[in-house]
């Protein structure tokens, strides 16, 4: 007890470091190669700005929407999206945790199976659902900045984006929920609240933590993701386009790939990721805070 | 605001909470729901409350029935264990809440509030969040919020629990000033014999869903209707022992292998005319049981343990198989091991059937309602 | 009634998108699974008519010249990426971090984290980096003057290793996180009287901590099951299936390429259909079992306020 403390950590330390040693080699690549003409390994072989010349004209000339567009799309998918997860979730794991009504065991249930179901699975079938409201008149097509609801427009991909990230929100919030105290909530209600009242103005504000963690989850997946975008809109050169189908096009479309550029491109997205994540890391490793009910 | 409450039942699936409960509490009145954890009465609180629904029966405010009315629309104020403060909010937030609900004028909303903080003593506190303020603190603020509204009926639901042993005492005498004060009709939860005993007009002992006994804290006392009340309430708990009952021509007797009694001959007729049975369980609170000179005892015992609690001492003796409890006066002259004799007030002895646990000197058709 | 109706009120948003991208996708995907939709005949073919249902692209599926190649590649991969790193690394990093300081110990955890938040692309990006061949790539450029190593595209040797690297360093974080704040959540009485009884850090872990993480390990392993079966973008981005013919082709895949690119000629999405709907069987039944495991009972606790 007295000789081993001090080998052990450094075995530990050993440990950690040997495993993550590649990410963050990835990392530092990333970084090396985003302001080098060209690279052997981690090795610059001439510094330059060139590579970020992207954020002021286009590459791929003008009729292609500029990067400051496309960001602002990503924006606006993820916060739309992250706004919606949010409520909605809040609202439906307030009901399933703290409401009685016929049907709330099945719906408890219906929750927990989509949650470990599959969903990409369905991308097929949903393809057409997004073609179907397409058609609807205004929801579809009509709705301005979103575009709308439907196939090919920037509120048609988030809307599919809420839909998989649904029963994971609810189930996370509803384990917060779970977590407030059933006196506060009678309380209001004696006070003279409707169960709506007691929702946002008592409840809501307590399960901030939860708040927190499933907002900053939303957002990253959103701004993250790829196969949805890339799935519900048609052709690259789509106003819908995101950041990451943009950075997909650098690596495909030209013969042979600019990899400096595309490093630089790959750092314009991953810049927001990381500092985003060092604000709010804490929320987020804190996703299963709401109780580790049902293993989770 | 009078409230009655008739065939009142809760179950929780097939567990009943709340048993075919009648209880009736006047205007003004301050009534205790007294017994063990689970006994049903914090769930009849919070079906007053509009919380819970009831499975059947009925609760009527005045002459209206409100099983169906939501909580807003009762008009009553709660006090919780918890105090259920609201942690996101001043304590002028949290008095007001109920007032700003109501749409009360902001005015008005203001006067209220200071009124109410002042009359609880928390003026000085309406900047501060729940998280800084004190147990105590937090107890009255939770008064202040439920009085803020001037409901038409009070409801606590062990709003004492959590306060350390003075302070405790201190609000405990509050509430009750308060209440008589303002002439609320109150519904008062508590586990705390004590509690009820000191603060309620009348106590209804609850156990196992079902009201055992409703009466005013002396009643209970002195005239226990069933075993459990007896042994519910007062401090230390009363003994009991299982006896014989025999009627002999000059009066009535209890017996066991230690010990024979007679009781008094109005006591005896009371039992007889209830079909007293041959055995029964015979109560006598610890301090009607007092240590005497060899040729006034009734039986002799062994003394067990001594437990001095200041101003009396309690003193547990054994004798055959059976234990007895005496409060003495401090100090107590006797070693563990010593054998003593014991006498009972015979005034105060209870009696009650081994099989229906029910007192057989109710007079009467039973008290028990 | 008003009190009655507030709890479908909280419901309605999230009964209209699951309808819309649960329910009737999942109607819809069995019913194109029997019918040869594709980009050709859409519009004209009435999918929707029974008259035109038939098992040809099951029988295709089973009959497929690669069907027992993309079976195994799915086994492989989703047994090794899970033992390896979803479960395994998972465990051990949690019990590391866990038991040095704990401001390393989350410092660890943290940069765990990070392939997970990092844009998908990106991410493969950086793998890619790491495998080029000399003398750009990473590996290469460290590997080559210590003479291990042809050089070459490691994407193209050793396709296998890179994809479960790659989508282990992901799925670690998961199990990471459940199972150290199962440690961290572990009464520090237990530990104490652990330590009181003499006991070595590794008999604490084996007796204290690891029956601790009984039903998170449980979890983490259906779940990551499930979700590994039926991912596919890391694999899609890293290698395409590629690089010979099927060589890195998965279950998942290759329904997203019959039905979603138009790679092998048309997209069939009855074909593709048909891939997923196995897929989605397989969901269901683990799903419905994870309700069993995880006893569902015990999750319904009922509220403790009436509607009224």
């Amino acid at each position: 007890m007295i000789v081993r403390p001090k080998v052990k950590p450094v075995l530990a330390y050993l440990a950690l470091v040997v495993p993550s040693s590649l990410v963050l080699l990835g990392f530092l690549w990333l970084l090396i190669t985003s302001f080098s003409t060209r690279t052997e390994g981690l090795k610059s072989l001439g510094w330059t700005l060139h590579n970020w010349r992207f954020l002021w004209e286009s590459p791929f000339g003008p009729g292609y929407p500029s990067i400051w567009q496309i960001t602002l799309n990503t924006l606006l998918m993820s916060l739309i999206m992250t706004v919606i997860v949010v409520v909605v979730s809040s609202m439906t794991g307030y009901a399933l945790a703290r409401m009685k009504f016929p049907g709330r065991k099945s719906f408890l249930s219906l929750t927990l199976i989509l949650h470990a179901f599959p969903s990409v699975t369905l991308l097929i079938p949903i393809y057409f659902v997004l073609l179907w409201i397409t058609k609807i008149p205004l929801i579809g097509r009509g709705v301005p900045l979103l575009g709308g609801f439907g196939y090919n427009t920037v509120g048609g991909v988030a809307l599919v984006m809420v839909a998989f990230q649904l029963p994971f929100g609810i189930w996370i919030m509803k384990g917060f929920f779970d977590n407030i105290s059933w006196d506060m909530e009678r309380s209001a209600l004696i006070d003279g609240a409707s169960r709506f009242k007691v929702w946002w103005q008592i409840i809501m504000p307590n399960i901030r933590p939860g708040v927190a963690a499933l907002s900053v989850f939303s957002f990253l997946t959103a701004w993250n993701a790829y196969l949805i975008p890339l799935t519900f809109t048609a052709g690259r050169a789509g106003k819908s386009v995101v950041l990451s189908l943009y950075l997909q096009n650098f690596i495909s479309e030209s013969v042979m790939t600019e990899w400096n550029a595309v490093a630089a491109v790959g750092l314009f997205q991953l810049i927001p990721v990381v500092v985003f994540f060092l604000f709010t890391q804490e929320a987020l490793l804190n996703i299963y805070g709401g109780g580790r009910k049902g293993g989770a | 605001m009078k409230i009655t409450i008739k065939a009142l039942c809760k179950l929780f699936g097939k567990v009943k909470a709340v048993d075919n409960l009648a209880l009736e509490i006047r205007d003004g009145e301050f009534v205790a729901l007294l017994g063990p954890s689970g006994c049903g009465k914090t769930t009849t609180l919070l079906m007053l409350a509009g919380i819970y629904k009831p499975s059947s029966g009925s609760i009527r405010f005045g002459e209206k029935v409100i099983n169906h009315l939501t909580p807003k629309e009762r008009n009553i104020g709660m006090v919780f264990q918890s105090y259920a403060l609201y942690p996101h909010m001043t304590t002028f937030d949290n008095i007001s809440y109920p007032l700003k609900l109501k749409k009360v004028h902001k005015k008005e909303m203001m006067k209220r509030v200071q009124a109410t903080a002042d009359m609880m003593g928390i003026g000085e506190l309406l900047d501060r969040k729940p998280a800084e303020l004190s147990g105590g603190q937090q107890q009255r603020v939770a008064v202040a919020r439920a009085l803020v509204k001037e409901p038409a009926i009070l409801l606590f639901d062990e709003p004492l629990s959590n306060l350390d042993a003075k302070l405790r005492l201190r609000m405990r005498g509050e509430i009750k000033r308060l209440q008589e004060s303002l002439g609320v009709t109150s519904v008062y939860v508590t586990h705390d014999q004590v509690e009820a005993m000191t603060m309620a007009s009348r106590i209804a002992v609850m156990n196992f869903g079902v009201l055992q006994t409703y009466g005013s804290p002396n009643q209970l006392y002195d005239h226990p209707d069933t075993v459990f009340v007896a042994g519910f309430i007062g401090a230390p708990p009363m003994n009991f022992l299982e006896m014989r009952f025999e009627e002999r021509d000059d009066g009535f007797y209890l017996g066991s292998q230690a010990l024979e009694i007679r009781i008094p001959d109005e006591r005896g007729a009371q039992a007889k005319q209830n079909d007293v049975p041959q055995r029964v369980i015979m109560g006598s609170r610890p301090e009607d049981v007092s240590v005497v000179a060899e040729r006034d005892g009734d039986f002799k015992a062994e003394v067990y343990l001594i437990e001095p609690l200041g101003r009396e001492d309690l003193v547990t003796f054994r004798f055959d198989s059976e234990e007895i409890r005496a409060l003495t006066p401090a100090p107590f002259h006797g070693q563990i091991g010593e054998t003593m004799s014991l006498k009972l007030d015979k005034e105060k002895v209870h009696l009650f059937n081994p099989e229906t646990k029910v007192s057989v000197l109710r007079s009467g058709n039973g008290g028990s309602s | 009634m008003r009190g009655q109706l507030a709890p479908y009120v909280f419901l309605s948003p999230t009964l209209v998108l699951v309808t819309l991208f649960f329910f009737i996708p999942l109607v819809m995907v069995f019913i194109l699974s029997f019918t040869n939709l594709d980009m050709t005949n859409f519009g004209i073919l009435e999918w929707w008519s029974p008259a035109n249902w038939s098992l040809d692209n099951y029988i295709k599926i089973f009959t497929n010249r690669f069907f027992s190649k993309i079976l195994g590649n799915t086994i492989m991969y989703v047994v090794l990426t899970l033992t390896v790193f979803n479960v395994g690394l998972a465990l051990v990093i949690a019990l590391i971090t866990t038991h040095i300081n704990r401001r390393a110990g989350f410092a660890f955890r943290v940069l765990w984290f990070l392939p997970r938040i990092t844009p998908v692309v990106v991410y493969i990006m950086m793998w890619k980096a790491l495998a080029g061949p000399a003398p750009m790539g990473i590996i290469n450029s460290i590997l080559g003057p210590l003479g291990i190593g042809s050089g070459k595209y490691l994407l193209n040797t050793n396709p296998w290793v890179f994809i479960i690297l790659a989508n282990g360093f992901i799925g670690a974080s998961f199990g990471m996180i459940l199972f150290s704040s199962a440690i961290e959540a572990i009464p520090k009485d237990y530990l104490m009287a652990s330590k009181v009884d003499g006991a070595t850090t590794w008999q604490t872990i084996r007796y204290v901590e690891l029956p601790a993480l009984k039903w998170p390990l449980l979890f983490v392993t259906t779940y990551q099951t499930l979700s590994l079966l039926t991912s596919f973008q890391q694999i899609m981005l890293l290698t395409d299936g590629g690089p010979g013919l099927y060589q890195t082709e998965v279950w998942a895949l290759t329904a997203y390429h019959r039905a979603l690119t138009s790679y092998f000629g048309n997209t069939q999405w009855g074909y593709g259909a048909a891939w997923s709907v196995v897929l989605v069987i397989i969901g269901i039944v683990m799903a419905v079992i994870y309700l069993r495991v995880f006893k569902f009972g015990e999750l319904v606790e009922e509220p403790k306020i009436d509607q009224l």
